[in-house]
Order: C-alpha cells, then structure tokens, then sequence
C-alpha cells in the first residue's frame, strides 16, 4: 500500500528521470524509497527527506516496495527500509534489493542494538539508522549513492569508468552549490552528464554480466582472500593499513574498498582481541581457571604463531602483540603451569622444533622470539585438556576433526576466559572434551593418559612429564600434526599458507572465513566423533538444535555475549542458554568467541 | 518555547526531537506537527490495545508479538520525542525478553499511564498554541500569518 500523495507526487517522480539520474541536481534530486511498516515514521521521514530536497516516494509494505522497484528499477537512487516489517524481513528485502536492483540500502530500527545493526551490515546494508533518526543523518545519504557508484566504477578498471568518476565528481561539486531544485544545476554539464548516464547505463549492464556478481552478492572471504588482505595488511603495516591501499594491494577484481573496510575492522578487532585476551589472563584459582589461561594464551599464541607462520607481520607488530600476550608470564605460565617450567626446558628445543614445522615457512628468527610461551602454553594447554578429557575418541580423528577439535577449543578457551563465572564453570567441562587432541596422536595419548590420574590437580606433573618425553621421544610426526592442525585451523581464521589449510578448509565444508559459520560447521563435525562420557548426551542434542539456527544467529549470540559487559538487554539468548543448560552455553561461547573477535 | 513546552522538556516528557518535528513545519506543511502527533494517537492506542490484549490471557503469551507491538510504539514514539514512553516500552522490551510475566504487566501499567499523561500534556499544548495563534491573529489583524 502506497501513500499516494507521494507515489504519485507532483513533484515528478512518476516521470522518474531515467536518464539523468543522480547527477541531475546532485544531491538534491535525490530519489529516495523509504519503506516503513509504521506510518508515523514514513510521515517524519518524507518530510525531512522532502526539506533535503529529495525526492521521496514512501511504502508502508515491503511487498509493495518491491514490487514498486522491480517496476521501476532505475527510477530510485536509494532505499531505506525500517528493519521490523509485519510482510517482510527488512534484512531479506535489503538483500534483494541489493541482488536484483544494486541499490544502496540504508536501514532503520527504534531497535539499535548492536547485533541487530551488525547483521544489517552483514547483509549488506550501506548504513543503519537509529530512530529516532533526525534531519541531518538524511542529509548525508547521498553518499552511499555515491559511493557505492565510485566503487563500482572502480572494480571495472575501466579508462573510461575514470572519466566517469572525474564527471561524477565535477558533476557533483557543481551540484554541491545548487542547495535546491533548480536547472542551473543540470544546465552546468548536460553533455556530461548525458555520457556518464550512458556510461552508467553500460556499466549496469556490465555488472549484471560479471561472473562472480561479487559486487551484487557480498563477498565472500575465502582463506585465499583473507591471506591476500593480511598479506596486504602486513605489507602496509597493521597500524597503517587503510582500505584503499589495501584493497590496491590485493588487486581483487570485485573487490570493493567497502568489504575491504568491514573486513579491515573485523580483523583489527581480532587481533586486539588477542592481546586483550592475553592482558585479562591472570593469575587465578587453580583448576578451572588455569585451563582457560594456559588454553587463552595457547590460543593467543596460535595466533601469533599463525601471523608469525605468515611470515610477514612485522617484528615489532609480532613482538608488541606477544608481549601482550604475554602480559604476566608468571600467572600465565608459572602459576597455572608450575610444574611445567622445569619440564618445559629440557623439550624446549623440541617444541622449537615443532613450532618451527608447525609453521611451516616460520623464519628462524621469529620462532626464536616465540617459541618459549607457545611452547608451555601447548603444553598447559595440552596437559589441561588430557587431564580433564582422557582417552575419548581420539583415535577417530582423522586430521581434519582434530584441527577442528583443535580450532574448536582454542575458541572455547578465548571465549570462556571472557565469559562471567557461570558460563566458565561450564566451559570447565565442556572444552577440554571438545578439545581433545587432534590428529593420530591417539595412541600416543593414550600411553601417556594411562600413566596420568584424571584428577586435574595432578596432572600438571605427571602428565606433562609424560607428554614432554612423548613430544620428546618419537612421536614427532604426529605432534607436528597436531602442531599443523592447530596452524591450519589458526591459518584459516587468519588466512593459512600451504595445502593443509585448504584441506581443511574442505573439511569444514565452508570456504569462508566467515566467523560463525565455519565455526559452526567446525565444533559440530568432531564432537560427534568425541565419545565423552556424560558429555555426549547433552552436546549432540544442544547442537542439534542449534544446527537449525542460521548462521546469522551465532551472531545474535556472539554479539549478545560481546555486549554481555556492556548492557543487560540483548542478552535474552543468553540468559535461556544458560537456563537451558551450561554445554549448549559454551557451545555458544566458543563459537561466539570466533565471531566476538571479530564484533566486539 | 511556551512554559508548558518547557515543562514537558524538563521532566523528560519530550525530548529534543519533537523540536525536530516544530521544525519540519513549515509553509507547505503548515499542520505538520498536529498532523503527525493525531496519527501518533491513534496508531499508539490501537498497538496499546494490541498490548494489553496479549497480556490479558492468563495463560500463553505470545512475546514474539509482544515484542512487534512494543518495537512499533517504540519507534513511533522515538520519532516523535515522547521520551519516556520510549523508555517504558524498552524496559517492557526488556521484560519480555525475559519473559518476566509480572514485570511485563507492571510495564504496561506504567506505559498506559505514561501515554495518557504524555496526550493530555499535547493537547493542551496544542490548544495553547490555537489560543496564541488566534491571540495573534486578533491583536495583530492584517499582519502577515506566520504560517
């Protein structure tokens, strides 16, 4: 259902100018669709859209917006679109129209909270308005309009897309001037504007042929892309890596400096959640706590192994990162692992020896800097798992679950360490089993779980002897599997080197780097194979159900447990989880951990 | 800015965008602010009903649609800058997520009441405002209308 006094609007909207464009009295002219199930906003919002000189058609159905613009698709400039829609899931239309007509989207919720805008934006949303929303936010649309052209304009690399920017840019310089509807503005460059729009018109035919559609679907960012983009990163240097460099440095076609962006602030927010993890490790109670340190700053250190495997984050971002990592040694490593120092030594240069295959292409150098943490952290990390989960089913795992295992539980361990006192208790439990260990090491385990007692208080000694003189002793190939497998599951939330990663990759079914969905698939995938004891019934069955969640979901929740510490009212999930059962919390949690790196 | 407008500002009645609104009259839509606040009325009442029609069974309570209502008054009245019946209803959005049936209902009690203070206050402002535009318009005759 329409508003039919600007449907049909004497301002001219009906005679959409089809030709000229945006560029007619830029940015005024503007043609605007706003869809918004509540009239009183639509209302508001025409009027403010009108006082900035746009044009405005309104729709209080998203149905009928839809069907308005499949009608009528080069007659609007852009869409915005409440969020909550009685007809329609404001993010499904945002996605259509982004698939079918290209148009930027902006949304609009009284709801702002923040996993609600990060899936707006993740479904390719342009920007996201909180209402009340006021005059001058609509003042700046046109920008997305613009941008969005610019970009466009730019993956083509066409000399002639250049001439488009440079008119699109006069063109709009002129129009900045022209504050209302006038022809003196249109009158300024006619000719131009005629090509462009032409050229316009080209290049819409051109996108819709492109193959990968990338600008149209959202990218993907596959463990290929993503080492590209940290090789970039890397190259430019972490702290001044800027979209647009990145985005020449990978040379992508499709690639838009937008997904640069938003993969740019993704990984930025990883990496401090790294050392903010390593800085919140402390010292703490022994058992519980001493796993999720040992296994945070293992997890920390994967990382860091992982950008130091890469082989091009620079010394001083590496060192900066691991000293923060390594935040307090002692509580790190000394008191959770007490027992561990004086056994570390003697392997010490073993685990050099593993950290350098783990990383495969490591530089002497760089493995020099980090062996030592990463080495007791494997071994804390390793020695909490075993004490708490013997035996299972280790054997089944063929290399692939283990890295997940592996993956898996490097996640838990980051995430359990920044969830509140309940979730930890839980998580006590839960990860070591889902940790496990990853690849043959069964039979290797096993001998050394026979001679530990599963009492976690002793395992420190006992069972670290025994894993030191295993690391030590023969079973290098598989230690080295287990070392890769925690590289390629790290290398794949990085960005990996070498065939592994891709095996992996496939293992995990997803190619993205996608932090809750390949997850998602991850945790699912080994914990079926794990046989824990009382652990089994309840995991399966909770991943079960969340199996039927979308990927979108993990988000919800993952966004949910970033926010935990920031205010009460998103956490519903969570709150019912936690209710429902501590493993399908941790569950959560660990998956959330990925995603929290990244959305926090 | 008439004393009552005042009033309202400072205890939280209204907020800074309902002065948006007053600004978003103008020649063309000379009405505008009474316009938007009359729908305003009519759709919040009828998603107050929606409301209290959910919480009046005694033994399921749909929260999805709770949740739809309560997030339509909630912007409504956001775009308008009726503050506090905003944050009524987010601290009702609150309670249902947490299907907390008791704080719910306490919710609902407040936002109705916090509703009919907030349509009492505006019409009254809205007479105010008819009474000064006729005083005007009778002290002033034959000068420009200000609208």
């Amino acid at each position: 259902m329409t508003t039919g006094s600007s449907f049909g609007s004497g301002s001219g909207s009906l005679g959409c100018k089809q030709e000229t464009g945006v560029m007619d009295q830029f940015p005024a002219g503007l043609r605007v669709l706003v869809v918004d199930d509540d009239v009183i906003c639509l209302k508001i919002l025409e009027q403010m859209l009108r006082r900035c000189s746009y044009h405005v058609t309104t729709c209080s159905q998203a149905s009928a917006a839809l069907n308005l613009l499949r009608e009528r698709k080069r007659c609007f400039d852009v869409v915005l679109s409440d969020v909550h829609m009685p007809d329609m899931d404001g993010f499904k239309l945002l996605e259509l129209v982004g698939l079918e007509m290209d148009l930027p989207v902006i949304m609009m919720s009284a709801d702002g909270r923040t996993n609600l805008v990060l899936r707006g934006i993740r479904h390719g949303a342009c920007d996201y308005l909180i209402k009340p929303i006021r005059e001058e936010q609509l003042k700046n649309i046109w920008q997305h309009v613009v941008r969005k052209k610019w970009n466009e304009n730019k993956e083509h690399e066409h000399s002639g897309s250049v001439d488009d920017k440079d008119r699109h840019k006069r063109g709009g310089d002129d129009n900045d001037y022209a504050s209302s509807v006038n022809e003196g503005g249109e009158g300024a460059l006619p000719s131009h504007r005629k090509k462009r729009n032409n050229k316009e018109d080209d290049d819409g035919e051109l996108e819709t042929d492109e193959p990968g559609g990338s600008k149209k679907a959202r990218v993907v960012w596959s463990v290929e892309l993503h080492q590209q983009f940290v090789n970039a990163v890397n190259q430019l240097g972490i702290d001044k890596a800027v979209p647009k460099r990145i985005l020449e440095l990978m040379n992508v076609p499709g690639l838009t400096r937008e997904n640069v962006a938003s993969h740019l602030q993704k990984f930025r927010l990883y990496l401090k959640r790294l050392s903010g993890v390593a800085q919140g490790v402390g010292p703490s109670s022994f058992c519980g706590s001493m796993e999720q340190n040992s296994k945070l700053a293992s997890y920390g250190r994967f990382e860091i192994q992982a950008l130091a495997a890469s082989g091009q984050i620079p010394p001083q971002t590496l060192v900066a990162l691991h000293a923060e990592l390594l935040g307090q040694p002692t509580a790190n490593v000394g008191l959770p692992v007490i027992d561990h120092q004086p056994l570390m030594q003697p392997s010490k240069c073993m685990q050099v020896d593993h950290v350098m295959s783990y990383g495969q292409t490591l530089p002497s150098n760089i493995t020099k800097q980090v062996p030592q943490s990463v080495i007791e952290d494997v071994h804390s990390g390793l020695g909490a798992w075993h004490s708490n989960n013997m035996v299972g089913g280790y054997g089944q795992f063929g290399g692939q679950n283990g890295h997940n295992m592996l993956f898996g539980m490097l996640q838990s361990q980051s995430q359990s360490q920044s969830q509140s006192q309940q979730v930890q208790k839980q998580s006590i439990t839960v990860q070591p089993s889902r940790l496990v260990v990853p690849a043959q090491s069964s039979a290797n385990f096993q001998a050394v779980n026979n001679g530990v007692p599963v009492n976690p208080s002793h395992q420190t000694t006992s069972f670290n002897r025994s894993s030191v003189i295993n690391y030590g002793v023969g079973q290098r190939s598989e230690t080295e599997m287990k070392m890769t497998g925690c590289a390629v599951d790290v290398e794949n939330r990085i960005g990996g080197q070498g065939s592994v990663a891709n095996h992996s990759i496939k293992e995990m079914g997803e190619k993205q780097i996608s932090f809750g969905e390949s997850v998602h698939v991850l945790d699912q995938g080994p914990l079926r194979n794990l046989g824990f004891v009382g652990k089994k019934s309840s995991i399966p069955s909770r991943f079960a159900g969340y199996e039927a969640e979308s990927p979108t979901h993990n988000l919800n929740y993952a966004d949910n447990n970033g926010e935990r510490r920031i205010k009460q009212e998103p956490n519903i999930d969570f709150l019912e989880n936690s209710k429902a059962g501590g493993t399908a919390v941790t569950h959560r949690v660990s998956q959330n951990d990925l995603m929290s790196v990244y959305s926090e | 800015m008439n004393r009552l407008l005042s009033l309202l500002f400072h205890q939280g009645v209204l907020d800074e965008q309902f002065l948006q609104l007053q600004q978003l009259q103008d020649q063309t839509s000379p009405n505008f602010v009474s316009e938007v606040v009359t729908i305003y009325f009519h759709e919040s009442e009828k998603q107050l009903r929606n409301l209290r029609n959910i919480l009046l069974d005694r033994e399921m309570w749909d929260y999805v649609k709770l949740g739809i209502h309560l997030n339509q008054l909630m912007g409504s009245s956001s775009s308008i800058g009726a503050k506090r019946v905003r944050n009524i209803c987010a601290a009702f959005r609150t309670a249902v997520e947490q299907n907390n049936r008791s704080a719910c209902m306490r919710a609902l009690e407040v936002l109705e009441h916090e509703y009919c203070y907030l349509k009492n206050k505006l019409h009254e402002l809205f007479q105010i405002e008819q009474q000064r535009v006729l005083g005007d318009a009778v002290r002033y005759p034959g000068a420009v209308h200000h609208q």
